[in-house]
């Protein structure tokens, strides 16, 4: 059984391979037109497909829906800490009174960054709901980053600060925002993973019932198929 | 010439799209090509002293006052081309509709795949492909009910292309006005 996605795929590249021939077509239209002295005047023709609705109608075979793995929770935790590094350090700073450290931002965005990379911070856990716990472990790896910054620097930072109910309410509002982005990260990463299998020709669809079959409509514009920049077909 | 798409051979979508674009476009180029009859023929003649191409023209006598305000018999001389209405049609949109019915699907490694298509274009980094093939079916025994292929196309009248403009523009200046001389 073909997959769906080899069946979209077969179909746009039949698309780019049809606008191939005609193309191949107004290339030889090209080539005679430049040969005669009337035609020469004339444009050559060319059609350019404007837009492309497809009505699939499939049944499903078989569907493998791939769950969630360590790379996709690694690689949610990497967006979270670059997030923390980039966007939010700059109001956390604020929210702890440090906001005119240009030196202490720098380093703790280079020692986020390197945390990151280094442990588990377990943010993609609030993409089931514990929002609390990714909150802990946000405020957790801010307090390990102050910790680890040279002592003098951490003298403008008191540990005290950290724990401000403003620093935390600003971690908890930036989590509610990711988190739904997140989940459709995650969604994506694994439906890349998931197959399905399809049953799309004729005579195998007959033998499925009416309410099992599946209908996708795809619409293609111009610039969703096309391979490259308009070739330039006027004779020189 | 475009490729007639069969009803009972299976052909990939890109050949099924493909023989209606190549289609729409030969159409185009038959356009321009009767066009361009249509010049030959109605704008010239062959002269069969020289055996070249001359202007076809109209001529006719019209009566009007002379630079000494005496009334005379005058004959005007105009390029045929210039007096009719030369049809350059040109396809401005089609929208095509039909039913593909997928008959067989088959999983091909990218050599011959690519050979399966006709295409002779490389695969690239996709090592195998699914060729779908199908037909475009028929709908019923009645004649009215054969055809599922719709077409629909808007035509227009396109401006003349320059160099033909041009050759209109040399046209007016070939239209001569002669005053018809007492003993002629």
């Amino acid at each position: 059984m073909p997959k769906l996605s080899e069946v979209l795929g077969s179909l746009l590249r039949d698309l780019a391979e049809s606008r191939v021939a005609a193309d191949s077509l107004s290339k030889q239209y090209a080539d005679a037109y430049s040969q005669d002295p009337l035609l020469s005047h004339f444009p050559v023709p060319r059609i350019s497909v404007k837009d492309v609705t497809l009505r699939l109608r499939f049944a499903v075979a078989e569907q493998v829906i791939a769950q969630p793995n360590v790379q996709d929770k690694e690689f949610i935790d990497r967006l979270w800490a670059e997030r923390v590094a980039g966007a939010m350090l700059p109001s956390l700073l604020a929210a702890m009174g440090a906001a005119d450290q240009p030196e202490v931002a720098d380093r703790l965005n280079a020692k986020i960054a390197q945390l990151a990379a280094s442990r588990d911070l377990a943010i993609s856990s609030a993409l089931s709901g514990s929002a609390s716990e990714a909150t802990r472990r946000t405020v957790a790896l801010l307090v390990s980053a102050r910790n680890s910054l040279p002592a003098k620097l951490r003298a403008k930072l008191p540990a005290d600060r950290i724990f401000t109910p403003a620093a935390q309410r600003g971690v908890r509002e930036a989590l509610a925002e990711f988190v739904p982005k997140a989940q459709r990260i995650v969604a994506a990463r694994a439906a890349l993973r998931s197959e399905l299998d399809i049953v799309i020709a004729k005579a195998e669809l007959q033998q499925v019932p009416e309410s099992q079959v599946q209908e996708l409509t795809v619409t293609l514009g111009a610039d969703d198929i096309h391979l490259a920049g308009p070739p330039s077909l006027v004779g020189k | 010439m475009a490729v007639i798409i069969p009803s009972s051979t299976p052909t990939t979508l890109a050949q099924t799209i493909g023989s209606i674009l190549t289609a729409l476009i030969d159409a185009q180029a038959q356009s321009a090509r009767t066009t361009i009859d249509f010049v030959n023929e109605i704008g010239f003649m062959r002269d069969p002293s020289d055996q070249t191409d001359k202007l076809r023209s109209v001529q006719f006598k019209y009566s009007k006052l002379d630079e000494n305000n005496e009334r005379k018999e005058f004959i005007v001389d105009i390029p045929l081309l210039a007096l009719v209405d030369i049809p350059v049609i040109a396809i401005k949109t089609a929208k095509i509709e039909f039913e593909y019915d997928v008959v067989s699907t088959q999983v091909q490694q990218a050599s011959a795949a690519t050979a399966a298509t006709g295409s002779g274009m490389p695969l690239g980094i996709v090592k195998e492909r699914t060729i779908l093939k199908g037909v475009v079916p028929r709908k019923g025994t009645n004649e009215s009910e054969k055809a599922v292929l719709k077409i629909s196309i808007e035509i227009e009248k396109s401006p003349l292309p320059i160099g033909l403009d041009k050759a209109m523009n040399i046209l007016e200046v070939a239209s001569s006005e002669e005053k018809k001389l007492d003993n002629a």
